[in-house]
């Protein structure tokens, strides 16, 4: 009799994780989390590729520009398509240039504030993609940067504060993850030159492993208040699976470095 | 460059090495990228900070005269990965420095390449390939 009691107690304690495993697995998802899982993995560090991208521009600065293209693939020739808005604040900044230290720039990343997007590819820093359930996480060495993309079916955040690194929310069409990015400042830069952008930016991002070792983000900026057309370009990562995140801290010489802006500053 | 020669300063206007980007942060608007330079100097200081390191080194003219110097380099974060610590360098070190000047004609220069005058090289400084390896 002993022997049956201590049987069947052992054999519900064992058997409660499985009911409620059981019972868990019947409700319905909590909103925010889904267990799916995504149809193709790119997590690990990546690197942007030196030359084989659009990216690459001048001698001096390899993948430091964006190279932007027309509807059909072309590279836009001539000053970009901005709007009489997107030219009154092309005009107002300051950006580096022959006669131009970054001291005397008033460009938003060398004051180390977050770089938005999709100026965030530009720097030549790692960045590596986390999938965990309902979100992918970027995490970019660069100024500590993260993103968010949402994968569990959610929409964009309503009455947002504008951000400047935007919000992201993403689904998968194939192996492609398709992020779609609203609710940004119109403080960053989209790259060196001071171009604009406003609060109405909508950033797509098609993003794709081209094979084991190359990731390409297929951009398409759509800002009607500061450019006349939407603007396509393009950025291929490499896989460096040797490698982690290390802390870059922006402000961590500034004292110093101050100063050396100062002294080497360009004279007009 | 042998050890023991007087210190040197070479200018060679229009002369391009391979010139390595100084990312982010600085940019390179400050550089005079038409013309190189290199210094034969003593390292007071090697600043491994970000945004970009930091070489300070003295150079000492053919009269004997000694100037302070400092030569800008890629952050620490893309220095390590290419093999550098912030032990790489020593005070007193002995070392030529190879890049571009600054416009205003301070004493301030790139570090696009380090060398110990007894032959030995410092880790290369280069990106990252494009390689997974």
């Amino acid at each position: 009799m002993r022997t049956r009691i201590v049987f069947w107690v052992c054999a519900s304690v064992l058997l409660v994780p499985f009911l409620l495993h059981a019972q868990a697995s019947q409700t319905p998802k909590a909103k925010g989390r889904t267990d799916d899982r995504p149809p193709a993995d790119f997590t690990g560090v990546w690197y942007p590729s030196s030359g084989s991208t659009l990216g690459a521009a001048t001698p001096d600065n390899p993948g430091q520009q964006f190279v932007w293209l027309d509807s059909e693939g072309k590279p836009l020739k001539g000053p970009l398509p901005l709007t009489a808005w997107g030219q009154e604040r092309l005009k107002a900044n300051h950006p580096t240039g022959p006669n131009t230290s970054a001291i005397d720039s008033d460009d938003p990343d060398f004051q180390c504030f977050p770089s938005g997007v999709p100026r965030i590819y530009l720097f030549l820093y790692p960045m590596e993609l986390i999938h965990t359930p309902g979100r992918v996480l970027m995490l970019f060495e660069y100024g500590h940067n993260i993103r968010q993309i949402f994968t569990d079916g959610r929409g964009h955040m309503q009455d947002a504060e504008p951000s400047w690194m935007g919000d992201s929310i993403g689904h998968w069409e194939g192996d492609t993850l398709v992020v779609d990015t609203t609710g940004f400042n119109d403080k960053t830069w989209l790259g060196y030159g001071g171009q604009p952008h406003s609060d109405a930016l909508h950033v797509t991002e098609r993003i794709r492993r081209i094979d084991h070792d190359s990731l390409m983000i297929d951009i398409t900026l759509d800002d009607p208040k500061a450019y006349a057309m939407p603007l396509h370009t393009q950025k291929k990562y490499i896989l460096k699976p040797d490698w982690n995140l290390m802390e870059f801290v922006c402000e961590d010489n500034s004292l110093n470095f101050l100063e050396f802006e100062k002294k080497t500053r360009i004279q007009k | 460059m042998k050890p023991g020669l007087p210190a040197c300063f070479f200018l060679a206007v229009g002369l391009m090495v391979v010139s390595l980007p100084l990312s982010a942060h600085h940019g390179a608007a400050e550089y005079d990228n038409t013309k190189t330079i290199s210094l034969q100097g003593t390292v007071t200081a090697l600043q491994y900070l970000n945004p970009h390191a930091l070489i300070l080194f003295t150079v000492k003219d053919d009269k004997g005269q000694t100037a302070d110097w400092t030569a800008e380099l890629q952050s620490p974060n893309l220095l390590s990965r290419r093999g550098w610590s912030r032990s790489t360098l020593k005070p007193g070190d002995q070392v030529v420095i190879t890049g571009h000047p600054v416009k205003n004609g301070v004493k301030a220069m790139t570090g696009q390449k380090v060398v110990f005058t007894d032959g030995r090289e410092t880790p290369n400084m280069g990106l990252p390939s494009d390689s997974s390896k």
